[in-house]
Order: structure tokens, then C-alpha cells, then sequence
């Protein structure tokens, strides 16, 4: 009955919409002239992505002598650099999900707890400013705090006689790093979800309540699954953030821990280590690490959201 | 026994008081409409009976059980909301079927009621789609299959059609009006559409500041306004100043004629005040014996459809008539004169307290 007319009306109000029409002279101006405005960008990438990539992918099947060899890519499954991989994932995944809850929590409490507006325009603030204080500032304030003579640690050991490095504590060790990492990944994710959850409208979760539906049921049926594709596009975004890391780590743990960039850095810098077609190598490996892992959240997004426009 | 009471339900925010002392009974199957304007508290009100808002004082009471500490999901009570507020990642099917589920019935009962709700609202071939798939109304459609599909006591209606097209919220409202009486199921609907809430209605509940201003029939409320502000908020009127010629006869003096009112006037001989006429009272010409006239000039013809809307100025004043269109009379030309005459029922005195259609168009013209 209704949906046949309801569509037959709606018909030509769509079509008399105005709009650049195809074809038209000025329209194709138009567009010719928006293109040009993407060049810059184009560029951009050409230089420092597609040139860089495709140097690393040259450089990964070259001897010292620039003869082809895959001597590089062998090397990569040696014990100690398959090892340096798995803990780089490690510290990424770890940090990513690490700073994703807490950034989700935050992100949650300031945008729909009901928590004053300027607190919420400070946290946008202050998570823009943080999200972007990493590398050797950033493990100068940690070793300043959380160091062994760090000004929390002296504190708890004076204030409450607990001492933090006894009861195994220790800011050089894969977890002092991920706490680290997670002073940039918290504020990322606050800034990343809190659009999302922005979008969430109020009347759906009256609707499942006035359906008999509980605060979990909603978030288990309506709220997460909705969320889901912006946690997957925060958590991959997170995870290459802490995967590309290298300063932080480097300046954290002058390289006790085998992170795949301290190694890089070691092989291309040129101390004793020095074999930059190796570093290629390396770098290929987290290209095809990084690439795999954006074809993953494709796919999950794409099972995730399929009732997105 | 009313099926919904509410006794003196109050709400504030803050210092704000939005709902005042207000009460209302509503009979088991019967379809009420609040009207009134932005902020004159009937979304507050319905949300108070929903359980979204907390009364500050006064009880709700839904088929005698007291409302008071009962959870939104508790009450049974089925909502549409103005913007449809359909899951997203669900198709129509599952939202349909959500409150059944969350109720715990069996995949074969919830399929069989969710196949019930599809034909009740004639969307069968959509039930796989997602809500952006769907236009407005048939959002709205589903909606209203979600909230029936539960089976709740009564349904809540929050401007449900005012987010959409005039030729399609005509049609909706029919159907909902069609499928609340086939359902026979209490409804409270909210609008600020005097029209809609007037054709679909058993009664309707003019709400101004907090308040029910008035509540009855459409028939009584457009017909009987108990207020001067529900004469002027519902249809148009006419708002005239004369002056009292015989207060006992109800008799006025309107640009040099005199004319007579529906009964005796509460003010003194010679005292200013204001009249009501409704547009649709006054006809062109004579008319029959007894009847009020007035003469003016044609400024300005309007043709809204079904109806035409002839303005005509008389001493200094604007008046509105309302005739139905007939192709086979068309209306005299602007600028000619005319005579207007209507019954002496039709004109009532007393002031209006908020601007009618006329007044507002002609201050629109002026500024």
C-alpha cells in the first residue's frame, strides 16, 4: 500500500534536486579544478611513501654491492629477529588494547556520562596535546617518575614504604613500556572514539530500555555492535602507532628490549650492526605486517558493519 | 476507571518548572492527543509516563498499578519517537522482533509475531532491509510494528510524524489512527500539529506552560475553546476590537455597525475589547435573517486547495474568511467590495492572550 506511494513521491523530488549534472561545461571546470587541489598531496605521497616503500622493497633484495640476494629476507627469520617481531606485535597489541579500554572508558565518561561541559572540552584539549608527546620527552618524564629514583617511586618507598622495583616493577622491561606507550595510546583513542560514541543517539537506548531491555543488553545488542567498526579502525590505528614507535622505545630502554625499529635503527645507523639491506628487510617485514593487518580490519569491518550506508 | 491517571505529576529542571499540578485520565482504548507549542511540557509529561523522567511530585498509575520506582523496561509500555530511533546494525525483521527477544520468546513465536507486525503495516518485502534502506515513513512504520510487537499496555507517541513529508504524515497518521482502533490500544499522541491532533483524536489536551489548558472532543475544543488561548492556538482566528454597545444583549460596535454576539458581554457600555470570529463562520453576501454584516474590501485572495482564504479589510481591520473552493465560483477580484455576514453565535467576546494567524500575518506584512 503505503511504501509503493511513499516512493513514488519521494521519486521526483530526488530527481529535481539540483547539483552539478554530468556532462555539464561548468561542472567539468569544476571537478577538473577540485583534482588539482589534491596534488599537492599527490606529491606528497610520491616522495615520502611510494618512493621510500619502493626504495625499501629494492634495497630488501640487494647485497652490500647492490647484486639481487635473498640472504635479506632469510635473515628475518633468524632466532633473535623473529623474536624482535613478536615483541613488537606484543607491545602493540598490548597497548593497543590497553589504551583502547581506558581511552573508551574516558572517552565514554566525558561524552555520554553526563560529566560537565568543560571538563569534556578540556579532556578534547588535553588528549589532542598528549596523544602527540612521545619519544624522548616522553621517556625522560617517565624515568622522572616512575624511574628507580623517580619521584613516585621515592614517594611510595618514603610515603608508604612500598618499593615498586622488589615487588618486580621495573620501567625498562616490556611492561614499563607498555605503560609508556599507553600515555599516547589512551589519549589517541579518546580522540579517535569519541565521534563515535558522540553519534550514539540517546533514543536508542530508551527505545531498548522501553522494549525490556536492560543497560547490558543494550550495550551487548545495539551500543557495541554499533560502535564495533570505529573500535576496529581505533584499535588498528592504535596498533600501528605503537608498531612505527621507535624514539620512546629507544630513548626508554637505550635497547634492551628487541623492538623490529630499535633493530632497524642498529642495522642503518652504522654502529657494529651496520647492514642497511638487512634494515630493508626489516622494514619490508613490518610493511607486510602493517598490510595484513589492515586487510584483517577490512574484512572484519566489513563483517562488522554491514548495515553502514 | 481510567486506564492512565496522572494526579498532580509536577517536573522540574533546575529552577524550571516544566510540568505544573497537572492531571489527566485517559480511558482504557481511547487515543489522546497533547498539543501545544514548543516547551509547553507534553513531551515531558509522556516521558514521565514512560519512565524517562521522574515526576518531582504527583503519581502516574498505568491500569491501576502506581508507576512511582518502576524502571523504563518494566512498564510495558510501548514508545515511538520522533526520529524513529530504529537500531541501526538490525533489519526490520530483528527490530521487530528485539522486544520480544529481550522478553525471551522462542524463535518460532517471534517469527510468527514479527510476520504478523510486517503485514499489520503492509512492509513484508522489507523485512531484510536495513532502517537507511527505508524512507521516513516506512521507518516510522516500523517503529510503530516494534513498539506493538511487545504487546504493551498503551502506546506513547512522541511527534512521531513531524520529521516528515506533509503528504506522507497525512497518510501515516491514518494508519496509526487505523491500527490503534483495529488494536483497540490505549495511545497517548504528542504533536504541536493542531490538525493532526485534531483528526486523529478521541479527545485532545491543549497544554500551555505546564498546564492542560483544556481537554475534550476536537468538536468541543475547536467549537467550545474554554480559553481565549485555546480559541486562538487551535485553527485561525479572527481577532477584532469593538467597542460594548449593550452588554445585556451582547451587542458591539465594530467600525460604525453594530453587531451581535453569542451571549451577554462581562464588561461595561462603551468599553474596548476583543472579539473572536472564525474564518469559516463568515460567507460572502447577505446571508439569512439575523445575522451579523459587515462591509469591506477585498486586499488580498488566497487559494490553499480545498479551501480559499479571502482577506478583507473593514474599518481599519483585517478579517479572514474561508470558503470552499468551487471552480464553478470563483472568488470576487481583489480590490472590489463586498458584504460579509455570519451568525450571531459565531462571534465571541473577550481577549485573546496569544497572537492569532491574522494578527501574525499581518505583522509579518507590516515588519
Amino acid at each position: 500500500m503505503t511504501a509503493l506511494a511513499e516512493r513514488e513521491a519521494a521519486g521526483p523530488a530526488r530527481e529535481s534536486e539540483p547539483g552539478p549534472r554530468a556532462g555539464h561545461p561548468r561542472a567539468d571546470v569544476k571537478r577538473s579544478l577540485s583534482w588539482l587541489g589534491l596534488v599537492p598531496f599527490f606529491l606528497f605521497a610520491f616522495a615520502f611513501m611510494l618512493l621510500p616503500a619502493s626504495s625499501i622493497l629494492v634495497g630488501s633484495f640487494q647485497d652490500a654491492e647492490g647484486a639481487f640476494t635473498l640472504a635479506n629476507l632469510a635473515n628475518l627469520f633468524r632466532p633473535s629477529i623473529l623474536n624482535s617481531y613478536i615483541v613488537t606485535i606484543k607491545v602493540s597489541a598490548t597497548t593497543a588494547l590497553l589504551g583502547g579500554l581506558l581511552g573508551f572508558l574516558i572517552a565514554y565518561a566525558i561524552t555520554l556520562g553526563g560529566l560537565p561541559k568543560p571538563l569534556k572540552s578540556f579532556m578534547s584539549t588535553f588528549s589532542g596535546v598528549a596523544s602527540n608527546f612521545a619519544g624522548v620527552p616522553l621517556a625522560f618524564a617517565f624515568i622522572a617518575t616512575l624511574g628507580r629514583m623517580g619521584v613516585l617511586t621515592v614517594f611510595l618507598r618514603t610515603a608508604f614504604g612500598i618499593e615498586l622495583y622488589d615487588a618486580g616493577f621495573n620501567l625498562y622491561s616490556f611492561w614499563g613500556l607498555s605503560l609508556t606507550y599507553t600515555y599516547f595510546q589512551i589519549p589517541l583513542m579518546i580522540l579517535i572514539i569519541e565521534p563515535a560514541l558522540e553519534g550514539m543517539k540517546r533514543e536508542w537506548r530508551e527505545a531498548a530500555e522501553n522494549l525490556g531491555a536492560t543497560s547490558l543488553q543494550y550495550w551487548l545488542k545495539v551500543g557495541l555492535p554499533v560502535l564495533m567498526p570505529a573500535f576496529l579502525a581505533a584499535f588498528i590505528l592504535l596498533f600501528g602507532n605503537a608498531f612505527g614507535a621507535y624514539a620512546t622505545a629507544y630513548a626508554l630502554t637505550g635497547g634492551l628490549i628487541n623492538l623490529v625499529t630499535i633493530l632497524i635503527g642498529a642495522q642503518v645507523k652504522g654502529n657494529v650492526l651496520h647492514d642497511p639491506n638487512l634494515g630493508y628487510a626489516l622494514a619490508l617485514g613490518m610493511i607486510i605486517i602493517m598490510t595484513a593487518c589492515i586487510l584483517a580490519y577490512s574484512w572484519l569491518q566489513k563483517l562488522s558493519s554491514r548495515w553502514v550506508k | 476507571m481510567a486506564f492512565i491517571e496522572l494526579r498532580d505529576i509536577e517536573k522540574s529542571f533546575g529552577k524550571n518548572q516544566v510540568v505544573k499540578r497537572l492531571s489527566l485520565d485517559v480511558g482504557k482504548g481511547e487515543f489522546v492527543s497533547f498539543l501545544g507549542g514548543s516547551g509547553c511540557g507534553k513531551t515531558t509529561t509522556l516521558r514521565m509516563i514512560a519512565g524517562f523522567e521522574t515526576p518531582s511530585a504527583g503519581s502516574v498509575k498505568v491500569d491501576g498499578r502506581d508507576m512511582s520506582g518502576i524502571a523504563p523496561n518494566k512498564r510495558n509500555l510501548g514508545m515511538v519517537f520522533q526520529n524513529y530511533a530504529l537500531f541501526p546494525n538490525m533489519t526490520v525483521r530483528r527490530n521487530i522482533g528485539f522486544g520480544l527477544r529481550i522478553a525471551g520468546a522462542k524463535g518460532a513465536e517471534v517469527e510468527s509475531r514479527v510476520d504478523e507486525m510486517l503485514g499489520l503495516i503492509h512492509m513484508e518485502e522489507f523485512a531484510h532491509r536495513y532502517p537507511h534502506q527505508l524512507s521516513g515513513g516506512q521507518q516510522q512504520r516500523v517503529a510503530l510494528a516494534r513498539a506493538i510487537a511487545v504487546r504493551p499496555s498503551a502506546l506513547l507517541l512522541d511527534e512521531p510524524l513531524s520529521a516528515l513529508d506533509a503528504k506522507i504524515r497525512v497518510k501515516l497518521r491514518d494508519d496509526i489512527r487505523a491500527i490503534q482502533q483495529r488494536l483497540g490500544i490505549t495511545t497517548i499522541y504528542v504533536t504541536h500539529d493542531q490538525e493532526e491532533a485534531l483528526s486523529i483524536s478521541d479527545r485532545v489536551a491543549v497544554m500551555r506552560e505546564g498546564r492542560i489548558e483544556q481537554i475534550g472532543s476536537p468538536f468541543e475544543v475547536y467549537n467550545r475553546p474554554a480559553t481565549p488561548y485555546v480559541a486562538s492556538f487551535i485553527g485561525t482566528l479572527n481577532l477584532l476590537s469593538g467597542a460594548v454597545a449593550d452588554p445585556s444583549k451582547g451587542t458591539l460596535l465594530v467600525a460604525g455597525r453594530e453587531l451581535r454576539s453569542s451571549g451577554p458581554i462581562e464588561a461595561p457600555a462603551g468599553a474596548e475589547v476583543k472579539l473572536s470570529l472564525r474564518p469559516e463562520s463568515l460567507s460572502i453576501g447577505a446571508g439569512q435573517a439575523g445575522h451579523n454584516r459587515i462591509e469591506g474590501r477585498i486586499e488580498s485572495v488566497k487559494f490553499l486547495g480545498s479551501v480559499v482564504r479571502v482577506v478583507v479589510e473593514t474599518g481599519g481591520q483585517r478579517v479572514f474568511m474561508d470558503t470552499f473552493n468551487d471552480p464553478s465560483a470563483p472568488p470576487p477580484p481583489v480590490g472590489s467590495s463586498v458584504e460579509l455576514s455570519f451568525p450571531p453565535e459565531a462571534l465571541k467576546a473577550g481577549a485573546a492572550e496569544a497572537a492569532s494567524e491574522p494578527e501574525r500575518a499581518a505583522a509579518a506584512e507590516e515588519g
